[in-house]
């Protein structure tokens, strides 16, 4: 039976960009809710 | 054989590190650099006050009352800060501290302005509360002889509070037709103690009604009375049932603006911010004379603190605190550095910290 070789690929890079965009957008987000409220 | 996997766990760590940083990055910059670029500068309307060549300040009286402790007794005694001025039974008797045993004093500056051309404008400012300690001191200035010759072009009263007014008749048993600027907001008792109107329970009389013409100013403009001479009026609710203050704004050549206030109930930032905004040649407080209302009961709260951190921001070059600033507040201005003048201590002021009785401040 031949062994199964399991190679996981990081993809931390991508995450940190996506990370990025979320950050900006829930900033954006909070930034326009706390202007509402004023 | 070999698989290749994604690996979902470094995707999700790199994406919180993003999300965080993402976040932060978004408020650091939106609050530096996008602020200055997209944001529009402030619109100054400013207003030419004109010049004056020179300036003479003479502290007359700054000791408004001269025991504290028995001034808040009244106050508390008859129901607090918020209780009708002209009905508090205010201690005129068996006060050790006091002048003649009354804890009244009052509150009057002396003001000689040169203008470029032209004759000096003199220019009486409040006239204190009682009237026999106002009309002493009066007398020991050379204001008495000045008003009873009518070399004296104006009162302002700053305000309608007790030690700036009460003391009327000191100043019209000299000149009753003194003309008089008031900031809008006086009460009908303001105008019927001018009047002549006495109010037996808070024991202030006026036995020399004024007869001359009186000048409501409102805060609608910067009031200018000569070139370089400028009143400006705050709408401010104020202790004791008053409403209303106005200071002044002179501007000295080749010096810039000096303001001289009565007690600046409108905040001493305020004001300055004010005439920030509203007065050209605001770049340069030159000096600002008077009470700034920080600690009158000599109490601290550490909010003042920051008072006086703003006040490093206006880069005033001579400050001549007195009367409500409180010795507190000049002692905390002395030991960050502020330019606070000393006084001599004399004519009943206890300390020579800032400016007393009797003590002048020259700008020229």
């Amino acid at each position: 039976m031949e062994e199964k070789v399991v190679q996981e690929t990081s993809r931390y890079g991508v995450g940190v960009v996506v990370g990025i965009l979320i950050g900006i957008a829930l900033f954006m987000i909070t930034y326009w809710l706390l202007l509402l409220a004023r | 054989m070999e698989e290749k996997k994604i690996s979902r766990r470094s995707f999700i760590q790199g994406m919180a590190l993003g999300t965080v940083a993402g976040y932060f990055a978004s408020a650091g910059l939106s609050s530096t650099v996008f602020k200055k670029a997209l944001l529009p500068k402030e619109k100054l309307n400013q207003v030419d006050i004109g010049e004056i060549k020179s300036l003479k300040l003479k502290v007359v009286s700054e000791t408004s009352w001269f025991d504290n402790k028995v001034f808040l007794k009244d106050v508390k005694d008859a129901g607090g800060l918020l209780v009708n001025q002209y009905t508090i039974p205010w201690s005129v008797e068996g006060v050790k501290a006091g002048y003649q045993g009354s804890n009244l004093g009052g509150y009057s500056t002396y003001i000689e302005a040169t203008p470029m051309d032209g004759k000096v404008i003199k220019i009486h400012m409040d006239t204190g509360w009682n009237p026999e300690w106002m009309e002493k001191r009066f007398r020991e200035e050379g204001i008495a002889e000045k008003l009873a010759k009518k070399e004296i072009d104006f009162m302002v009263l700053s305000h309608e509070h007790i030690d700036h007014f009460f003391g009327i008749e000191a100043t019209t048993k000299f000149y009753p037709d003194i003309p008089i600027y008031i900031p809008k907001g006086f009460y009908q008792e303001g105008y019927d103690l001018l009047k002549g109107k006495s109010f037996p329970k808070a024991h202030v009389k006026n036995s020399y009604p004024h007869k001359g013409k009186v000048t409501v100013l409102d805060s609608k403009k910067v009031n200018i009375l000569y070139p370089g001479i400028a009143l400006m009026t705050f709408d401010v609710p104020i202790i004791l049932r008053v409403f209303g203050e106005q200071a002044f704004i002179f501007n000295v050549k080749d010096k810039g603006l000096v303001l001289v206030t009565g007690c600046c109930h409108m905040g001493i930032i305020s004001y300055m911010e004010a005439v920030r905004k509203k007065i050209k040649g605001s770049e340069k407080i030159y000096a600002i004379q008077g009470g700034l209302h920080i600690s009158p009961f000599e109490d601290w709260d550490p909010q003042y603190d920051d008072l006086i951190l703003a006040f490093n921001k206006y880069g005033v070059h001579k400050i001549g605190a007195n009367h409500c600033t409180g010795y507190i507040t000049a002692e905390k201005m002395i030991k960050a550095g502020l330019p606070v003048v000393k006084g001599t201590a004399r004519n009943m002021t206890k300390r020579d910290i800032y400016l007393g009785n009797g003590d002048e401040l020259a700008i020229a």
